[in-house]
């Protein structure tokens, strides 16, 4: 329903087909912009991305959109927010999904949104946002969701158009984020300003694009990207009963001229999940058929094919659906199990040696998504869980999991792999459940974490100056040493850590850390701390060749 | 005047002069390594049985006392006394108690009560000083079983193994099992509970779990009424240095300078293995 004229674009109304649009080129947009967005981390040190941990929470979000066979506004923003809520990942994506729960929520029982629907769904999206957050900060998605709210409702106020609204609000929402390292010092020093205000701006801003007719760029990369999308064994398989269309159909047309409407519109009548984008010189079509030989018959019209895959998705799913319940049927049923999140074999072996069932694999720069945690805590033949998140960008999305299981699950705030640990020591099997947590996450304070990184680029953290390619020590999470080699690194940040009444030092080292190189620095740290136990053990962990424990 | 003569065997790591000079009888309980055979205590000293203990591949084992020993003791001993008070190792470790019991239901012209010490080592020990105590101070029978009574109610055990090996493979790990497998090196701290072997705490670290144990030992002495109304017994085998370092911190810590002490004997060493370290504290009667 887009009305033009030759200087301007004017629109009135918002309604399903045109949402479904501004969803996935708003996802489509974050994607472009998610490495700039990534980049704007405020510690020059490996660990959650911003930008990557959006796009990953709306990208599950587009899918779940674009599936949905829709008529109304309602249904679409429905949509978003599940998907979103599921997809989850690391503490800005979990804001972005109650974003979503707040237009959701304002936007029910709508069939069209208008300039004034559209202007209370942002300002309710920040509303339900500020809510979700325990104590909401300044200066961060917070405050730009806020200002973008408020910029759309004044809009609104004045005209009609719903493009003008949506560019008022992201006029204002800009306004916002330059003032982010104003009210976040954190920010100012290290020049930069907010990732998580930033990747929400280019969502919103990806949607207005597609409204104004403007591309959103390399859209192709939206459904290549696999490398996220690795999905666990674990995985809830979809249902038999809710697949219509047999096979996942997927393939390139190699030319740069394919009437992509008129595509889109045969191929419609052959299935669904339909998705037909183009971009430099290819074609991308994706379909659920039962037909995949007639899909491609069409598709040669157009140009030679390349990258044909072509799944049979009952198959799958009957696998899926027999390997869970073989897993969960061998199990007995168990007072209470574990769920936790680590990165690296080493570690994730010493954890399932210390009672956990369920291993989520992530951490520092691969934030598990709600969906996950909760695909590991279903898994678990017990009606009581325990998350561990051992991540500090975790613990939300963790926390998440709790509305959506119907099991008792508690979440034990560890941000680090130490604490993790500590609190599974703890653990006392005659207690009651309850006595259990409560004495997990009293633990979790007698333990020091330690961790050896190397800095992503040139930063200032604390008046202290850092080389990209510095070595850096982190003491429960906070760089407080920077020096030019691990060993000295090492030995400066533990001096830090030991205290008189520490009894325990142990050092678990990184998949890129040779057992010679750990022997050398176990040998030195043995020296230094004759007064401590130390251990050594393989942690296997990426991005951080050590971390350490000092209790 | 009842004549009162007391049996104990060979698991109360009690130095044996101290035994004898009570006139204490002690039945040894025999230990295996392989085919050969030793009386512990009488055929073999504890020094030898660690050495054997490293040099063979062959887990020592131990051969519970049969009701015919038992009704041999006892029978010898029905001419000088009216009442044995025979006090052994748990029943929940091993049939001891079982044979002590068949052979005293079938004594005619002797009493026999047989009394589970529901512990081991010092935890039978310091059960068999007090009767010679009660013994000694000429209580009527009845007044001894309480002050057993009252010994064993308040009786703590803390202990640590460098490995729960020797336990297991014994059958003596109860529930302390739940602290199997672990990757790291997790030196549990147990207790002796309901005559079981029990996990006490998972701790990481040896310097931590001599802290722990000073720790318990503390919070014993307040609920117990302080250090004079205390008997401590604090036992190892060869761990000649965790020995010494928890004894100095015991001293500073808590100005203790009394304590029974000896080494882990082959009957317990079996089942723990060597390394073991071990307090024992109870309140006294009276």
């Amino acid at each position: 329903m887009l009305h033009t004229n030759e200087s301007d674009q004017r629109m009135i109304n918002i309604d399903a087909k045109d949402f479904k649009r501004m969803i996935l080129a708003g996802t489509c947009w974050l994607n472009e912009h998610k490495d700039y967005v990534d980049s704007l981390n405020v510690f020059p040190v490996p660990d959650g991305d911003t930008g990557t941990n959006m796009y990953l929470t709306v990208l599950n979000a587009a899918k779940e959109v674009q599936n949905c066979i829709a008529e109304s506004v309602s249904e679409i923003a429905e949509a978003l927010q599940e998907g979103a809520l599921m997809g989850a990942r690391g503490n800005s994506g979990v804001i972005l999904s109650q974003l979503f729960r707040g237009m959701s929520r304002s936007l029910k029982n709508k069939n069209t949104m208008n300039a004034n629907d559209l202007a209370i769904a942002l300002n309710s999206a920040s509303e339900m946002a500020y809510k979700a957050v325990m104590r909401p900060v300044e200066g961060t998605i917070l405050t730009v969701a806020r200002y973008m709210g408020q910029g759309a409702l004044e809009s609104a106020m004045e005209n009609e158009d719903v493009i003008k609204v949506l560019e008022d609000a992201i006029a204002k929402g800009n306004e916002a984020l330059q003032m982010t390292p104003e009210l976040l010092p954190v920010l100012k020093e290290a020049n930069v300003v907010d990732a998580g205000g930033q990747g929400y701006l280019f969502f919103i801003e990806g949607a207005l694009r597609v409204l104004k007719g403007l591309s959103v760029e390399d859209a192709l990369t939206v459904y290549d990207n696999q490398k996220f999308e690795k999905k666990s064994p674990s995985a809830t398989p979809p249902s038999t009963m809710d697949i219509e269309f047999q096979y996942c159909t997927e393939f390139l047309i190699m030319s740069g001229e394919v009437p992509i409407d008129q595509v889109r519109n045969h191929l419609e009548r052959m299935g669904d999940s339909l998705l037909v984008v183009g971009a430099k010189g290819a074609t991308k079509v994706h379909v659920h058929t039962n037909n995949p030989g007639k899909v491609l018959d069409y598709a040669l019209k157009f140009g030679s094919l390349n990258k044909i895959k072509i799944d049979n998705m009952v198959e799958q799913s009957h696998r899926h659906l027999d390997e869970v319940e073989e897993k969960i049927k061998t199990k007995e049923k168990k007072t209470f199990g574990i769920v936790a999140v680590t990165a690296g074999e080493g570690l994730s072996e010493i954890i399932e040696s210390l009672g956990v069932d369920e291993v989520v694999m992530g951490g520092q720069s691969m934030n598990p998504s709600t969906q996950d945690l909760v695909d590991a805590v279903e898994k678990i033949n017990s009606d009581h869980i325990i998350i561990l998140p051992n991540n500090k960008n975790i613990i939300f999305a963790a926390e998440q999991v709790k509305n959506i299981s119907r099991k008792e699950v508690s979440v034990i705030p560890t941000r680090s792999i130490p604490q993790g640990i500590c609190a599974l020591m703890s653990i006392n099997p005659e207690q009651q459940f309850g006595e259990i947590v409560d004495g997990m996450i009293n633990s979790v304070n007698d333990v020091k974490t330690g961790e050896i990184t190397i800095a992503v680029r040139d930063s200032k953290v604390n008046s202290i100056e850092i080389g990209e390619g510095d070595c850096l020590g982190l003491m429960d999470g906070t760089i407080s040493v920077v020096g030019s080699d691990f060993e000295s690194t090492s030995l400066e940040l533990l001096s830090k850590m030991v205290t008189e009444d520490s009894f325990l030092i142990t050092i678990y080292y990184g998949s890129d850390v040779s057992e010679e190189r750990a022997e050398t620095l176990l040998a030195k740290v043995e020296d230094q701390f004759s007064d401590q136990d130390i251990e050594l053990y393989y942690g296997g962990q990426p991005l951080y060749d050590f971390i350490f424990s000092v209790e | 005047m009842t004549r009162i003569k007391i049996v104990t065997d060979s698991s109360t790591d009690l130095p044996r002069k101290l035994i004898e000079k009570h006139g204490v009888y002690e039945i040894p309980i025999i230990v295996r390594f392989g085919e050969e055979e030793y009386r512990s205590g009488v055929d073999i000293t504890t020094s030898e049985f660690y050495a054997k203990m490293n040099e063979h591949d062959v887990f020592p084992t131990t051969a519970q006392i049969t009701p015919g020993e038992f009704t041999n003791v006892y029978q010898e001993l029905a001419d000088e006394a009216d009442v044995i008070i025979s006090i052994h190792l748990s029943g929940k470790m091993s049939g001891i108690m079982d044979s002590a019991r068949l052979a005293a239901q079938n004594m005619e012209n002797v009493k026999v009560i047989v009394y589970d010490s529901e512990s081991a080592s010092f935890g039978v020990g310091f059960l068999v000083l007090e009767a010679i105590k009660a013994v000694e101070e000429n209580c009527a029978v009845q007044e001894i079983t309480r002050r057993l009574d009252q010994v064993k109610e308040s009786m703590r055990v803390y202990f640590s193994v460098p490995s729960l090996e020797h336990l297991q493979k014994g059958g003596r790990i109860g529930k302390a099992a739940a602290f199997l497998g672990g990757l790291l090196n997790i030196i549990p701290l147990l207790t002796i509970e309901g005559g079981y072997v029990s996990p006490f705490e998972k701790i990481r670290g040896k310097k931590r779990i001599l802290k722990k144990m000073v720790q318990q030992l503390n919070s014993g002495l307040e609920e117990l009424g302080g250090k004079d109304q205390i008997t401590l017994g604090i036992l190892h085998a060869e761990n000649e240095e965790g020995y010494k370092e928890l004894v100095q911190k015991i001293r500073e810590e808590l100005g203790i300078e009394d304590f029974l002490f000896n080494e882990v004997g082959p009957i317990i060493g079996t089942h723990s293995g060597p390394g073991i370290l071990a307090i024992f504290f109870h309140k006294k009667t009276g």
